[in-house]
């Protein structure tokens, strides 16, 4: 099976330029530099299929392709490395075993759009990797694979790598430019678009760690080698794709799976391959409940949902959840859906930014209310509550934070019903009220 | 031009507007709370929440911005259908209301913003809803002292962020700052600062709930009874126009109101509280080598006094158009001299709105055809018969002994005056000033003179009258006749 992005990663060394020299490392980006025009690169991407791995899918060749051409602004590209959905942790590894190749990504797509510097916006919380990134980053500007002059073209990308402040938020493009420019990390409002009105006001593509590194593949082997990888159903008479999911995935398994960990696979496998597979199936020999198939802002499906369902994003779609960041957590049928979802949504309201009043004022609404009725101190009316705060939250607000909250606390209601109801009885049934 | 069909009506906006005016143009209310047309937009409250055709969702009114949009024919079409009436709109509103005031206090007996409270006005209109939680509301801080003329509650506060944007775009100062994240985000001034600049107390307009209230202001009245004149500052020669809230002959506060040639939504602090001279260290009755008289005795020895051959007038940059006008007329009707000076030390002076001219009304001395020349009423003062000053108040070294003063403060009452009259302030009378740039502006009266003052123009006109001159002395007669000779139109 083909490995894109994990090919090395076991290698003690992997992390250092020499090892990366010794399987062929930065070659892409002197292909890009001397051989390729910027149109040469992004049409590759896009024929490569590759879509944007940091949740939303969105295609990668056809992002770059948004940046003006003619813009006598200076250009950014922005590589999200604020990874921090939970159950989520594939970035962190690219960044901790395979640096290079973010980076190399990286100069790139900076050829690609224009862009004489690059940030990289990486979580504050990843100490030891900044560390590694940095050293990896100084390694490629000694050997002259990061800088001003690459390969003779006289010209180049600069690369900063700038640390984040712990905050959730911060992964959301515009608010990480916004915190990038040393601001409140708010979501801005879109329009204008980060394409052409990002960071300093500048064209600013925002891409994710994962779609970066992946970058060097595509260019080293070509768009058509890449998007043979997964699985792909042309539309009928010039109709976008039915199944569009080309390429591997890094699928990040945690929760109740006896091997957790980062598994790199070719989209289009099965869940059922997934865990039980590569992650060895449920713990303790228990059965499986539900999962959340890409991170918790993901609807949960059923047990049942997912041992027929495959890794594209058009089956999550069918099951009305989504791919998202490829945080997947395997939950056992010894779970309490209730408290499950009281930990999530207390991530959502801590990290809610405070912004917009619905996500503001409904995060921690939400979580109270769940709090209650986890303890034991449910109403009657509080389920209805729940259901019209989602309502009133979702899509009303300037990014998609409080959706995070809502989309899942309304599939943890309409598939677990009984165990919220439950809960909520129990309570009416010692007089609590 | 944009058009743009609002629940069903389709008018044309110029290009750039935002559906929350367009629709106010059409009359058509859409609920806000962060967007202030002074402002950038921000988008925060969702408040503005509307129905647009075609759109992926209810999208927010002030950021849903109208261009000049055609078809592929080429003919120019709707840039947006928006409906703001419906029952998905109402519900969204009714939400946002529910959120907005899940956590505030509802102090609405001991708050000062009550009777004025964006929330108390939104929730009775799209509100209206039940209190359902069960949860205790966040606490944060309350009644805090942010700088010298403004207090925060952050447990009012919607965090609407008009006031952090005020510092960060208006003044550009950044005392205010939005701390913390989700349902903890509060207002702050920032560590190490107040907010203590010349604009600061803009934020308690701006401010649409009672997070932010003006020290001056709190607690000296409810707002309901207040009733509103539409005057402007006196402070400097911007002008800048106000409401002018009153109640029971008293004023209690200036609040900016919208012009855009002259102030757009702003006045400064210096200004503002330039109100409080409206009723401090006034002169309410008439005097006679300094003893208190019937005003009709004074009037009296005033016409004695214009009859004495060669009489002199300055008038001051206090005074109105009105009185400039009178005066000069007066002193042509009688053989005397009118000139228009005023000795106001000059004050701060900004690349905003402050101008160092600390009169309102300078401009109008060569509007009305005044003489301006100092060293020419230096070298006349000691052969005038009689010298009448009108609002303005003389420099040392200047007096004369037969004097008569029309003052409207004590203060400005010249040593050994021979006859002083009490004359009315612009809160008290029809009046129109010229601000540094020529706009003529007018005032219209809040309340009834202080004591036993008149308007110095009307005052002056009456003695005219004893005296056999017709001299027009209400605003219609006088703004006729200045119409017709100096081609200064209301």
């Amino acid at each position: 099976m083909t490995k894109v992005l994990t090919a090395h990663v076991d290698h003690p060394d992997s992390h250092r330029l020499t090892h990366y020299r010794s399987v062929g490392g930065y070659e892409a980006a002197r292909k890009a530099w001397t051989s390729m025009t910027p149109a040469d690169i992004i049409a590759e991407v896009r024929a490569s299929g590759l879509r944007g791995r940091g949740g939303a899918g969105f295609p990668t060749g056809m992002k770059w392709g948004f940046i003006p051409t003619n813009s006598p602004k200076p250009k950014y590209l922005v590589i999200n490395a604020d990874e921090s959905e939970p159950g989520t942790f594939k970035d962190r590894l690219l960044i901790e075993r395979n640096p290079h190749a973010v980076l190399e990504g990286v100069v790139i797509g900076a050829r690609a759009i224009g862009a004489k510097r690059a940030y990289i916006y990486i979580r504050g919380e990843f100490a030891t990797q900044t560390k590694v990134l940095e050293e990896a980053l100084r390694e490629a500007e000694e050997a002259g694979f990061v800088g001003p002059n690459l390969f003779g073209t006289g010209e180049g990308v600069e690369i900063v790598i700038h640390r984040g402040a712990g905050a959730y938020i911060c992964g959301e493009e515009t608010a990480l430019i916004n915190s990038l420019e040393g601001r409140r990390g708010y979501p801005r409002l879109k329009p204008p678009f980060p394409a052409t009105n990002g960071a300093w006001d500048c064209p600013t593509c925002v891409n994710n760690v994962e779609t970066i590194a992946t970058i060097p593949w595509i260019v080293n082997h070509g768009g058509a080698a890449y998007s043979q990888i997964g699985v792909f159903e042309a539309g009928d008479d010039g109709k976008p794709p039915k199944v569009d999911s080309r390429g591997t995935r890094l699928m990040c398994l945690s929760g109740h799976v006896a091997r957790p960990g980062v598994y790199e696979v070719p989209l289009g496998i099965s869940f059922r391959e997934l865990i039980e597979e590569y992650g060895g199936g449920v713990w303790k020999g228990r059965k499986l409940k539900a999962i959340i198939p890409g991170g918790s802002s993901t609807p949960v499906i059923t047990a049942d949902e997912a041992m027929g369902a495959v890794l594209t994003y058009e089956d999550c779609a069918r099951l009305k959840t989504m791919f998202g960041s490829g945080g997947l957590m395997v939950i056992d049928d010894q779970t309490c859906m209730v408290s499950l979802l009281t930990v999530l949504l207390r991530f959502y309201a801590h990290e809610s930014c405070g912004q917009c009043s619905p996500c503001r004022e409904g995060t921690d609404w939400l979580y109270q209310i769940l709090v209650r009725i986890r303890d034991g101190k449910g109403r009657p009316e509080d389920l209805q509550t729940i259901r019209d705060l989602c309502t009133n939250m979702e899509g009303r607000t300037v990014c998609p934070l409080a959706a995070a909250a809502t989309m899942p606390t309304i599939s943890y209601l309409t598939k677990f019903l009984p165990e919220f109801e439950a809960k909520v009885s129990a309570a009416q049934a010692v007089g609590v009220h | 031009m944009a058009l743009v069909t609002i629940n069903g009506q389709t008018l044309e906006v110029p290009d750039g507007t935002n559906v929350v005016e367009a629709a106010a143009s059409a009359g058509v209310d859409i609920p806000h709370y962060c967007y202030h047309p002074g402002l950038p937009i921000d988008g925060n409250c969702r408040m503005c929440l509307v129905e647009v055709e075609g759109a992926r969702g209810p999208q927010i009114a002030c950021n849903t911005i109208l261009r000049t949009t055609r078809n592929k024919e080429g003919e120019e079409v709707p840039a947006a259908v928006v409906k703001t009436e419906t029952d998905a709109v109402r519900q969204m509103r009714q939400g946002v209301m529910e959120f907005l005031l899940l956590n505030h206090p509802i102090d609405c007996p001991v708050c000062d913003q009550a009777g004025e409270c964006g929330l108390q006005d939104y929730y009775m209109e799209h509100g209206k809803h039940d209190h359902r939680s069960v949860v205790p509301k966040v606490e944060k801080l309350k009644a805090q002292p942010i700088g010298p003329n403004v207090i925060l509650d952050q447990e009012r506060c919607i965090l609407c962020s008009r006031c952090v944007r005020f510092t960060r775009e208006v003044t550009r100062t950044h005392e205010l700052v939005i701390a913390g994240r989700g349902d903890k985000s509060r207002i702050e001034v920032f560590p190490g600062t107040q907010l203590d600049n010349d604009y600061a107390t803009n934020v308690v307009d701006l401010c649409p709930v009672g997070a932010l209230t003006s020290r001056d202001f709190r607690f000296k009245k409810r707002v309901w009874f207040l009733k509103t004149a539409s005057s402007i500052c006196t402070g400097c020669s911007r002008g800048c126009n106000v409401h002018l809230d009153h109640d029971g002959g008293k004023a209690y506060r200036y609040r900016p109101r919208a012009n855009p040639d002259v102030n757009r939504w702003w006045m400064c602090d210096r200004g503002r509280f330039t109100y409080k001279a409206i009723h401090e260290g006034r002169q309410r009755e008439a005097a006679i080598g300094g003893q208190q008289v019937p005003f009709a005795k004074a009037t009296q020895e005033l016409r004695q006094l214009l009859g004495t051959g060669k009489v002199g007038f300055v008038v001051g940059a206090q005074a109105s158009l009105e009185d400039m006008a009178v005066v000069k007329w007066l002193a042509a009707s009688i053989g005397g001299r009118a000139w228009g000076l005023d000795w106001t030390e000059p004050g701060k002076e900004d690349d905003f709105l402050m101008k160092a001219d600390l009169t309102p009304n300078r401009r109008g001395f060569s509007m009305i055809g005044l003489e301006t020349d100092e060293t020419s009423f230096r070298e006349a003062l000691p052969a005038l018969s009689a010298l009448v000053t009108v609002s303005v108040t003389l420099p040392a070294g200047i007096a004369h002994a037969r004097t008569a003063a029309l003052v409207t403060h004590a203060a400005a009452i010249p040593d050994g005056a021979a006859v002083v009259l009490p004359v009315a302030m612009h809160a008290e009378r029809h009046a129109a000033y010229a601000n540094v740039d020529g706009i003529v502006q007018h005032v219209e009266p809040a309340f009834e003179p202080a004591g036993d003052a008149l308007p110095a123009s009307a005052l002056l006109a009456l003695q005219a009258a004893g005296m056999g001159h017709s001299l027009p002395f209400d605003r219609d007669g006088v703004w006729k006749r200045l119409d017709a000779e100096l081609g200064v139109t209301a």
